[in-house]
């Protein structure tokens, strides 16, 4: 078991640098001279020098990066020149609610997606299991913010019911955030349920005809237990993959689903980085997401051993 | 079952597979498919055709402000009496263009990057552990980062997606050029002296094409659905350039007074992307019954 | 000895993409306390349907029963799913052919001997835990204990038969079935089965039915056979009179193509020409006819109705009477 999480642990490390060496050379994607792009055509040649010399840019290539990597280990992303105020406390100060976001849509996601899976796998065939398929299909054809748009659209301006705009911390009760973030967390987790829904159903189809579940069957324990216990644990892994892989595109749905709705996290910190060409929030954000994405993937491998013996001894 | 078979079958195989009149014939028993089929070529053909019939997208007319939809403007006036239906049809072809043209990049390089992985070790670690690192960022927030750093301009819009959906294609391909590689015929070839070039290339290109395309189509797919939401965020096609995301963008501002300035692009964007993923997941069935998409 | 189980015309039918197929078609069979009855045949021949058509275990939405059941004198056809559910693994049990994967690959065997336990007693986890390890105990695998934290596919082939075995025996059944329950060991380990069915049979007092497609298996612990083709029950009588007196030429088929103790290995075996028909194109007339050395034309013409040769002997053959103590089994047959 030890032996298995170090050999995933250590597979991590070159996705990790690459991650690093993206992120870093984003800066220099910039069209000339990143300071002044940054600063933009009123700037002074003196303030364009004093901005190259805080990012380092006058530096060779290589000590720029080492440097780069070495603080973002310690937890230092580097300084907004814009806010005046170092990227890491900026990103903590809009992560609650992007948070937040992500999880309740997880939640509304496996919620919908898994049952819908289920039922459409149990009635194969049926116009039951086609409407889910359908609603599936639509579900990853419509963009989150599109959805986010027409949900704003019926359910704010049409029929009233909740809000359309903004966000209320945790801190000022839970109901209140929810009311908030209800719209969003449904237009971000529709693509989620559907990729979940089919995974779920492609995964139980395949389980549903395994010979230990007509064994569950003749030990006479009831349908419920056999679809729910001894069916779903097998049909689990794929199903926990997708939701893995799902959780990292999450996070970023929700920046572009926040920008619909107005709730200040992280995409109002990414929209408004993009109008000041601030990049160094920019790669503050990315790295932060990109990392635990990975990380996330790591947890569902590890996850995997727990759930299926199988993959713990091999 | 595939490494028992000699070169001949092998060959009758790829020939069978190709024989167009076969594929359309079963292509027209695929319903869904040959609607995605229909409902995109309707779409293409109204972006081609577009600026002979939708007038001029960017005519500004203060007196028609907001104006909602009616037999002048049968998709309604936007907040510069832009007519709607212009600027969708003429979205539509930004649209196109760019999961078009990315698409085809994407398909270039994933093909190369994908083969030259399947053949070579060092290659392969190489290319794959890069691959790794650049899908372990959401698609939406790396093309938004590469976007911000590069600056708001359609070619970059492409640049960006490129980058960003290269390595799900090269995956793709890799995974299938091996497959085409363990084939003893590929042994086979080397033993006669073939050039790598000509055994990549000639040999196990052939193999790796059904998954490359079904592959493409869902780049194309994503892309279009991208470059919305890059253009919605005021990171994609720079305005006043009519794109579906920044008409998107508009209509937000404005969504309590002109609903049809959401509901249109909105419903130009479902549709599209709705026939494209019936498209690939018809070309999926037919071409290539055993892949599953990555996403 | 009373009839435990008595199986009147079944017919398990199938709706599939090119219309409907029946697997066992007009089955009739008995099983009494505490005798053996060995269903045997080709596979395809319809014996695991007609094994699972008795707990009713097929998919539910495509498959269609008439005919039957009784079982301690209810018609289980009659019992609605709950019912049926009270009867599985309580007073009727099966083993699996494979016991690899009949076995739940994510949960302990504890696990699992428990789940089967409580599912028909009402007695507390400990309980159950503590009965389910004196079944493994009884089955005779050794280290009970430890075996219960593991999972499948930490046991051997053999364990995990035997595990099959402590679970369907968990509720004291009183009707047992066994699909093919030795076909994927080894002859040893298979040989270890045979007795420990037939120790606890002796045991439980309880009726087994036996599936299989072994004759040797058959002779070793059946009472009783039934021999089926392609759905329908051809031969049917009890152990001696079928190995001395055979009456079917399916059944004769069966024989001559299995190896004796002894025989030349390296001698080919007799085979029974042609392959079992696909149930989408049953021939009309006798169903065998196509792969019978003794078929006369008029079998094609007609169907075959199952001939009572004596009380307890049937045979669905119009050349029967000819055959019956007559000509060396392997004549005929083609080499």
């Amino acid at each position: 078991m030890v032996g298995f999480l170090m050999r995933r642990a250590a597979a991590l490390i070159p996705v990790l640098i690459v991650v690093a060496i993206v992120t870093f050379l984003l800066i220099h994607l910039m069209p000339g001279d990143a300071a002044a792009v940054m600063l933009g055509p009123e700037a002074t040649p003196a303030q364009v020098e004093t901005l190259r010399q805080s990012l380092g840019l006058n530096e060779p290539l290589y000590a720029q990066f080492f440097t780069w990597v070495v603080s973002a280990l310690q937890g230092d992303l580097g300084q907004s020149f814009f806010i005046g105020l170092p990227v890491a406390t900026v990103i903590q100060a809009a992560l609650a609610p992007t948070i937040n976001l992500a999880i309740f849509a997880e939640i509304i996601a496996i919620l919908v997606g898994v049952p819908a899976g289920i039922v459409a796998a149990r009635k194969q065939g049926t116009g039951t299991d086609q409407t889910v398929m359908v609603g599936a299909l639509l579900g990853i054809s419509v963009p989150s913010f599109l959805l986010g748009l027409f949900l704003m659209l019926i359910f704010g301006v049409l029929l009233g019911w909740l809000p359309v705009a903004g966000y209320s911390p945790l801190e000022d009760g839970i109901f209140e955030t929810l009311k908030y973030l209800l719209l969003p967390a449904i237009a971000l987790g529709s693509m989620q349920a559907a990729l979940i829904a089919r995974m779920t159903r492609t995964s139980m189809l395949e389980t549903l005809s395994k010979p230990y579940l007509k064994t569950a069957k003749a030990k006479g324990l009831s349908g419920n237990r056999i679809i729910y216990k001894h069916a779903l644990r097998n049909a689990a892994m794929p199903i926990l993959t997708t939701i893995g892989q799902t959780l990292g595109t999450l996070v970023a749905g929700a920046a572009v689903v926040e920008t619909v709705f107005n709730v200040p996290g992280i995409g109002q910190l990414i929209v408004n980085s993009i109008e000041r060409r601030d990049i160094v929030v920019i790669q503050g954000v990315i790295l932060l997401i990109a990392v635990s994405y990975v990380l996330i993937n790591f947890l569902v491998d590890v996850l995997y051993s727990v759930l299926d013996p199988r993959v713990r001894y091999s | 079952m595939t490494d028992t078979m000699t070169v001949g079958s092998l060959n009758r195989l790829n020939k069978t597979y190709s024989r167009r009149s076969m594929f359309l014939r079963r292509f027209g028993a695929h319903k869904l498919a040959m609607t995605g089929g229909i409902v995109l070529a309707i779409v293409v053909a109204v972006a081609i055709l577009g600026p002979v019939f939708a007038g001029d997208p960017l005519t500004l007319n203060p007196s028609q402000r907001l104006a909602p939809p009616s037999l002048d403007h049968p998709f309604g006036t936007d907040n510069y009496g832009r007519d709607t239906f212009a600027r969708a049809v003429a979205g539509a072809r930004v649209s196109l263009l760019v999961g078009a043209v990315t698409a085809l990049i994407t398909s270039v390089l994933g093909a190369i990057v994908g083969l030259f992985a399947a053949y070579n070790r060092i290659a392969d670690t190489i290319l794959m552990r890069i691959s790794d690192g650049l899908m372990a960022f959401p698609a939406i927030l790396l093309a938004i980062a590469i976007m911000a750093a590069m600056g708001q301009q359609t070619s970059n819009v492409i640049i960006a997606l490129s980058i960003v959906f290269t390595p799900y294609v090269a995956r793709i391909v890799r995974s299938a050029a091996l497959v085409a590689k363990e084939q003893t015929y590929v042994e086979a070839l080397r033993s006669q002296g073939a050039s790598l070039f000509r055994i990549l290339w000639i040999n196990i290109f052939p193999n790796v094409l059904s998954p490359l395309i079904v592959q493409a189509t869902f780049v194309f797919a994503d892309s279009i659905i991208t470059e919305a939401a890059l253009s919605f965020l005021g990171a994609g096609v720079p305005p006043p350039a009519p794109s579906w995301g920044n008409m998107l963008l508009d209509g937000k501002t404005l969504i309590y007074s002109a609903w049809w300035m959401t509901v249109f692009p909105g419903a130009f964007i479902m549709s599209t992307i709705l026939a494209v993923n019936l498209l690939g997941d018809g070309l999926r069935d037919l071409l290539d019954p055993t892949f599953n998409r990555r996403k | 000895m009373t009839k435990l189980l008595d199986v009147i015309d079944l017919r398990t039918s199938f709706d599939t993409e090119h219309g409907t197929v029946t697997a066992v078609d007009g089955v009739s069979f008995s099983v009494a306390q505490g005798e053996v009855v060995g269903i045997v045949g080709e596979s395809g021949c319809g014996k695991s349907v007609t094994a699972e058509s008795i707990l009713q275990l097929l998919d539910p939405s495509s498959t269609r029963y008439s005919g039957q059941m009784n079982f301690d004198g209810e018609d289980l056809l009659t019992f609605g799913e709950e019912a049926m559910r009270r009867i599985r693994g309580n007073r009727i049990a099966m083993i699996f052919q494979d016991p690899m994967s009949a076995l739940n690959p994510v949960f302990t065997i504890g696990d699992q001997l428990t789940e089967a336990v409580l599912a028909h007693r009402k007695i507390g986890k400990r309980s159950a835990r503590s009965a389910a390890v004196d079944l493994l105990d009884k089955t005779g695998i050794p280290e009970p204990e430890r075996r219960m934290r593991q999972y499948p596919h930490q046991l051997s082939g053999g364990q995990r038969q035997r595990v099959m075995i402590a679970m369907a025996l968990s509720c004291d059944p009183e009707l047992l079935i066994a699909d093919e329950p030795t076909t994927a060991l080894d002859v040893t380990t298979q040989a270890q089965i045979l007795r420990l069915l037939i120790e606890l049979k002796d045991e439980f007092n309880a009726g087994i039915l036996f599936i299989t497609h072994d004759l040797g298996v058959v002779a070793e612990i059946c009472d009783r056979v039934v021999v089926m083709y392609l759905g329908e029950v051809v031969e049917s009588t009890d152990v001696h009179t079928l190995f001395d007196n055979p009456a079917h030429p399916y059944t004769r088929g069966l024989m001559a193509s299995t190896p004796d103790v002894g025989s030349d290995p390296s001698a080919d075996l007799p085979i029974i020409p042609g392959s079992v028909p696909t149930l989408h194109n049953v021939p009309s007339g006798c169903r065998f006819a196509d792969r019978c050395p003794f078929a006369l034309p008029e079998c094609r013409e007609r169907t075959v109705e199952l001939e009572v040769l004596s009380p307890d002997h049937t045979s669905r053959c119009i050349r029967s009477q000819e055959l019956i103590g007559n000509s060396p089994v392997k004549d005929g047959m083609a080499r």
